[in-house]
């Protein structure tokens, strides 16, 4: 049960990055945030692009395959 | 094979084949393929199917969730991504409808290469004819990766002159060629090794035949015996 909380704890975190990565534009993420991490726009989407897809099939292990 | 080593082969040859059969279409189609786009496309294609292949496993259920979440994530990277093709010179698969697209590409390839590994015995005839066409667009599809990657190192990383590299018929040409002589090269399955050496020897030729380059006839060698190598493993693991 702990192990279970702690993983959807993890796709929630994964979400977030996913989301302000790869959906917000690059001035807000590197200037408002201040987490550009001296990275160009393409690499924060490859960044958020992964982070999505860690956490799409996390969602699909934890619901569909129980 | 330990589970991770079945499991990266298995996405890696799901992967290239999407990819190999993409790039055609697009190729048909005059939209613009370059070495960039490729790579993106095979690293976001390619980790959605092993992740869950090794997290999840390896199964039709499986197959339809990677074939459909797939396609979409890499239309959503491409979607907030900035494009380094110019949209006014190329025409780029941006449009929402190629999804799609990808998502066939990427069901005949997902299932084309799961019923090669796990297909029953009985099927035998069928099982040899998909694994030539999985074979065929492996072999295309490193030859192809080999010219981008040439094209891209001569002309100093210029994407347009990638972008204008490859052409639709002779890339065909070679899917087909290929695909025909892997069907005659099973004819002498009797003998695994003359069986290898004329597929390879076959791909090398079609490759200098068909371009008239001999660097890249050479390097069809590699092409044509690292997938024939690859697919005779016995990669079915543990699902």
């Amino acid at each position: 049960m702990k192990r279970k909380v702690l993983q959807w704890i993890v796709i929630l975190i994964l979400a977030a990055i996913a989301f302000v990565y790869l959906t917000l534009p690059y001035k807000t993420v590197k200037n408002i945030l201040g987490i550009g991490l001296g990275l160009r726009h393409n690499d924060h989407v490859m960044i958020g692009t992964v982070a999505l897809i860690i956490a799409v099939v996390g969602i699909y292990r934890n619901i569909v395959k129980r | 094979m330990n589970k991770l080593a079945s499991n990266f082969l298995f996405s890696f040859f799901v992967t290239l084949a999407m990819v190999v059969l993409d790039m055609l279409y697009h190729l048909a189609g005059g939209t613009a393929v370059h070495l960039l786009y490729v790579l993106v496309k095979f690293f976001v294609i390619f980790l959605v199917t092993f992740l869950t292949a090794h997290f999840v496993g390896r199964s039709p259920g499986e197959g339809w969730f990677t074939t459909i979440s797939g396609p979409i994530i890499f239309y959503l990277y491409y979607r907030f991504a900035n494009p380094t093709l110019n949209r006014e010179v190329f025409v780029l698969d941006e449009q929402f409808w190629f999804v799609f697209a990808h998502i066939a590409m990427m069901m005949l390839s997902y299932f084309g290469v799961y019923y090669f590994v796990f297909g029953k015995k009985d099927s035998i005839k069928a099982k040899s004819i998909v694994s030539v066409f999985v074979l065929a667009l492996l072999v295309t599809g490193i030859d192809i990766l080999y010219q981008l990657t040439y094209v891209h190192i001569a002309t100093g990383g210029d994407e347009k002159a990638n972008a204008v590299a490859l052409h639709f018929e002779k890339s065909f040409n070679l899917f087909a060629l290929v695909f025909l002589s892997g069907l005659f090269a099973k004819k002498l399955k009797k003998n695994p090794l003359v069986s290898g050496i004329a597929f390879v020897a076959a791909v090398s030729l079609i490759i200098f035949l068909t371009s008239f380059n001999l660097p890249r006839a050479f390097f069809g060698i590699i092409s044509g015996a690292l997938p024939y190598w690859l697919l005779s493993l016995n990669f079915r693991g543990k699902r």
